[in-house]
């Protein structure tokens, strides 16, 4: 009976140990030249325009190293645990200590009065794809109507 | 040149000749003589006859009830618990049966979930989405693979049990078609009914 069932557990450790592999050509696990986009740190924001027909919200954040961030998605929702959405991508400015956004009503029509949630993560650039890095806290933006 | 067969027919006649000379004469009081059986007379052949009869009627009913051992070992191989469910261990077969279907299930189901997070690990471009649906794709994919696993032993001892319950099955079938024979007045033979008074 022991002799039997030897072989059946030595399949069935043997199966156990195959695995899938962590083959996503972005993952920093199976790549090594991959290199995680840093996190983005220290948003505010300015309301500028508030009451006027064309407002606008000026973004500032801690600049990211220029070795892991080649650019930031900038996201937009109507609630803090809501969706959010990509409304616009800036590219990384070398040598500055804060990078900035504005998010123009002259551009997108749907900065208007209300209260927004905003988030800002990084990413980088590589032969195999572009990789995104953790988006930052919800930023909380209200903006005043007339 | 027309009689070139006579020396071959006339060797052979020769070597029957010979052998009749040595051949014993055929003992017929010998063959005839029904002590060498322990039958003292006609009842005890009569007797022994029944018995034979009795003993080939059990034969033929073995025969006709008891359970192949290659295609029940087949059974079992192609649906667990079939060649259980054969030798009349129903309980047994019903769970090694409910066990592999589970596990069977259990590891598509698990490999399904796996797939479809794996899917979506290889597709994802932000760093939390693709440790998030690996995390998610490794773990069903282990419990795929030890379920996997899982229905491996239970079909694995599903053979070692078949082979042990169609050996006991056909044991205790001789036992059951002698003792039927003994107690029931009324036989179900292969040849017909038969009713003891």
């Amino acid at each position: 009976m022991t002799r039997k069932l030897i072989p059946i557990i030595l399949i069935t450790l043997a199966l156990s140990a195959c695995g899938i592999k962590r083959d996503n050509p972005l993952d920093p696990y199976h790549n090594s030249e991959i290199i995680v986009p840093g996190d983005v740190t220290g948003l505010q924001s300015t309301v500028l325009g508030s009451g006027s027909p064309t407002p606008y919200i000026l973004f500032e954040w801690n600049s990211n190293n220029a070795y892991n961030t080649d650019g930031y998605y900038i996201y937009r929702s109507l609630g803090y645990y809501s969706a959010y959405a990509v409304v616009d991508t800036v590219l990384h400015i070398p040598g500055e200590s804060l990078q900035s956004y504005v998010h123009s009503s002259a551009n997108d029509p749907s900065v208007g009065p209300g209260d927004f949630w905003y988030r800002i993560s990084a990413y980088k650039d590589f032969s195999a794809g572009r990789l995104e890095g953790r988006p930052s806290t919800p930023h909380f933006v209200r903006i005043s109507g007339q | 040149m027309r009689y070139y067969f006579i020396k071959p027919v006339l060797m052979l006649l020769f070597l029957l000749s010979f052998g009749l000379c040595l051949a014993k004469p055929f003992d017929i009081q010998a063959f005839a003589d029904t002590t060498k059986y322990n039958w003292e007379d006609y009842r005890d052949r009569a007797e022994y006859r029944k018995d034979l009869l009795a003993r080939q009627n059990r034969l033929q009913l073995y025969e006709l009830e008891s359970v192949g051992f290659n295609a029940n070992l087949l059974k079992s191989a192609v649906m667990p618990g079939w060649g259980q469910f054969a030798t009349k261990h129903n309980t047994k077969a019903t769970v090694i049966l409910s066990m592999e279907i589970v596990s069977v299930v259990g590891a598509i189901y698990f490999h399904d979930q796996a797939k479809k997070n794996y899917d979506k690990y290889y597709a994802a471009n932000q760093i939390d989405n693709i440790n998030d649906y690996w995390g998610k794709a490794e773990k069903p994919h282990h419990y795929s693979l030890m379920l996997i696993g899982l229905a491996s032993v239970i079909w694995g001892y599903n053979l070692y049990d078949v082979v042990i319950s169609t050996n006991e099955y056909n044991a205790n079938l001789w036992k059951e078609i002698v003792e039927r024979g003994n107690s029931s007045p009324l036989q179900i033979t292969p040849s017909g009914i038969e009713l003891r008074f």
